[in-house]
């Protein structure tokens, strides 16, 4: 009964495998299908009489993260920037009293950037596949209030439950093609420098710019850097936490680089930074290739 | 619920929401925003690094994430008083309303229950239904037990709190992330530091 | 009326920050500047202590007015500064504190009865105070008793203690209670008095 020799990833044995003690990361992540009720009771319940209602209260007792939309207003869109301002500054305080050197301490930023990069790449990509327009919160209502109208009595109740579990509907109905993967190292700097900078700070980085001097070069240009506005200069850069974010994203869509940050300060923007991206050689080689 | 409302004498229905109208004003006007998914993401970063450096001793990390938000929480308090410019609370029932109506509101954009009093009206809980630390969080089999993943925010308000002179245990009592139906943060007034209190107020 | 001084006292009566923006005025001397800043500390103690019993119930009932925002009875608004703070082409922006004028609201000073205002034939002081016990001073040019000039100073102090909010306490290099060395708290309290 118990023997786990192969476990499909869409039908858990819920008695075995309780909702949300955690998944168990020798098997990795366990899905449930999204619109339909955890227990295999409630599914009887629900199909028989229709009662939408106990289906959906099923569903919110068992939280899923796998159920969430990655409908980016599906969740709080903002935080205070002083709610930010202050996790990170601890972020730098322990970084500092766990190192022994500056380079130290910026490596442990980088770091921690580095893994917030990695996940980033995918979920940025499948956003930006979404037409335009799509899930903006009234349309996505008016998508979903119509196929319940159209779909037949038996489906019905099934539909309401899926509307009334799900704030948002999936991204995934807005999406007609995938955006295709970015192959040339100035796509996916300038995915960087619009799409990546948007989300990450509300606003397009103020250039991007390739090094005259060396051909595997790029600079960013980031005139006031949001996450260390408030922090006055000292020999730590800790905008090496955005470069670890970088070079996460890069690494992950195969352009492995390294990613520097050197402040460079004019008249009327003095914490201006320039994030230097270097690529590895068989980036160039690649490239070479393909040509 | 009752009982809040009930220590409170000056504060009728209609001065509640005014604090509620006063800390919508402040976050939607006044206060400058960022990515809560970068914030989560930061913390998430935290939070799993941290299991690293300690070899997922799950109770070190609890306590290392209780000590960060502690020096968040002496620092985070002057921001929230320079922002609100609110004065002291005259009770713990007060106090419980501008954490939950106005700190929470103000630095994360959500706003938790009150509830849950003990019966001498020194404890109470706040109920997060929406706790932007862990979205998208799934907790590991071997976390689920030991680690309290949103520890931070115990810390923090035991320093900002701490900073006013009120003496608090914080500590969670359950968490949706470890498979319970709620999560319920439990705030304990041992004291208030009279001793401390700066000199001229009323 | 012109800032001629603001210092920034610790709650246990410490020196922390002190600068002067008159370039030629007279000075005093470092070790002057902190007994300055604790015989503040126990001034404020003392006039808490020797306030009549009367103003006291008075400062109280005004602080209770105001602990209710946007309440009907709450201290009298703090009148708009114009360039004060704003976030205008020409005003500097308070960092994560965003706004045209961030305090155009009414606020209610909660210490009723601590010292706020000294004034002498050459110069007035203003003095602002957290809950958390930090004392913000400053020290005007001319001496001044002007209900217009006071809720100016204050307003400044107010908008010193946001900035030190941001631009200190957002500092990981900043250890707390020490002396504040923070390049842009001194650059934006520039700023904030060069608008005056």
């Amino acid at each position: 009964m118990k023997q786990k020799i192969i476990n499909p990833s869409t039908s858990v044995n819920t008695a075995t495998h309780p909702g949300s003690t955690g998944y168990d990361y020798t098997m990795g992540p366990q899905q449930t299908l999204p619109d339909l009720p955890v227990s295999s009771g409630t599914i009887a319940a629900s199909g028989t009489n229709g009662g939408s209602s106990t289906a959906a209260s099923a569903h919110t007792s068992l939280p899923s993260v796998y159920n969430g939309s990655l409908h980016p207003h599906a969740h709080n869109q903002h935080v205070s920037l002083a709610a930010f301002a202050f996790l990170f500054q601890e972020l730098i305080s322990q970084a500092r009293n766990a190192s022994k050197s500056v380079s130290e301490i910026e490596m442990r930023l980088h770091r921690n950037g580095y893994h917030i990069g990695i996940r980033l790449l995918e979920l940025l990509n499948f956003r930006s596949s979404v037409s335009p327009g799509f899930g903006s919160t009234s349309s996505s209502r008016a998508f979903f209030s119509k196929t319940s109208i159209n779909s037949s009595s038996n489906t019905l109740a099934l539909n309401n439950a899926l509307t009334t579990t799900q704030d948002e509907p999936s991204l995934a109905q807005g999406i007609s093609h995938m955006k295709r993967r970015d192959l040339k190292p100035v796509e996916i700097l300038q995915f960087i420098h619009s799409t990546v900078w948007t989300y990450l700070f509300g606003r397009v980085s103020d250039d991007l710019v390739k090094s005259s001097e060396r051909d595997n070069e790029y600079m960013l240009v980031d005139s006031a850097p949001m996450l260390s506005q408030f922090i006055s200069s000292t020999n730590v850069q800790c905008d090496f936490f955005v470069c670890g974010i970088i070079e996460g994203i890069l690494d992950s869509a195969s352009f492995p680089c390294n990613v520097t940050i050197h402040s460079v300060p004019e008249p009327n923007f003095q914490q201006r930074a320039v994030f230097v991206v270097r690529f590895e050689q068989q980036v160039l080689e690649r490239e070479a290739l393909r040509a | 619920m009752s009982a809040s409302t009930n220590s409170v004498p000056n504060s009728s229905t209609g001065s509640k929401k005014s604090l509620k109208a006063f800390s919508d004003d402040i976050w939607k006007n006044k206060t400058a925003k960022i990515n809560a998914e970068l914030f989560t993401l930061t913390y998430g970063s935290i939070v799993s690094q941290l299991c690293t450096d300690y070899e997922r001793d799950f109770v070190k990390v609890n306590n290392q994430l209780f000590l960060m938000g502690y020096n968040i929480g002496m620092r985070l308090i002057e921001d929230f008083l320079a922002r609100t410019a609110l004065p002291r609370c005259e009770s713990l029932a007060k106090t419980s309303e501008v954490v939950s109506k106005c700190a929470f509101k103000i630095f994360l954009n959500v706003t938790p229950q009150v509830g849950n009093w003990s019966s001498s009206q020194d404890a109470f809980s706040l109920f997060l239904d929406e706790n932007p630390l862990s979205d998208f969080v799934e907790l590991p089999m071997d976390a689920a037990k030991e680690l309290w993943y949103s520890n931070i925010l115990c810390g923090v308000l035991k320093g900002a709190l701490e900073m006013v002179q009120m003496d608090c245990d914080v500590f969670f009592t359950s968490d949706v992330l470890k498979g319970d139906q709620t999560t319920e943060l439990r705030v304990k007034l041992n004291r208030v530091l009279k001793d401390e209190i700066p000199a001229g107020e009323d | 009326m012109a800032i001629q001084t603001i210092l920034v006292i610790n709650k246990s009566g410490g020196l922390v920050y002190q600068r002067d923006f008159v370039p030629n005025a007279p000075r005093l001397s470092s070790n002057e500047y902190l007994i300055l800043a604790g015989t503040l500390q126990g001034i404020v103690a003392i006039a808490s202590q020797i306030t009549p019993k009367s103003l006291q119930l008075d400062g109280k009932s005004s602080a209770r007015g105001g602990s209710e925002p946007m309440g009907n009875n709450s201290a009298p608004l703090v009148p708009y500064m114009g360039t004060l703070g704003a976030t205008t082409a020409n005003g500097a922006p308070l960092g994560s504190f965003l706004g045209p004028d961030y305090f155009n609201d009414a606020f209610a000073s909660w210490n009723g009865r601590g010292l706020k205002h000294v004034t002498t034939d050459q110069n007035s002081l203003f003095v602002y105070h957290t809950l958390t016990g930090i004392k913000f001073v400053a020290v005007s040019t001319q001496p001044t008793t002007n209900a217009m000039a006071v809720a100016v100073a204050e307003n400044l102090l107010r908008k010193t203690y946001c900035l030190y909010a941001d631009y200190v306490m957002k500092n990981p290099f900043y250890e707390p209670e020490m002396p504040i060395k923070c390049e842009l708290f001194d650059q934006h309290l520039g700023t904030l008095v060069k608008q005056l």
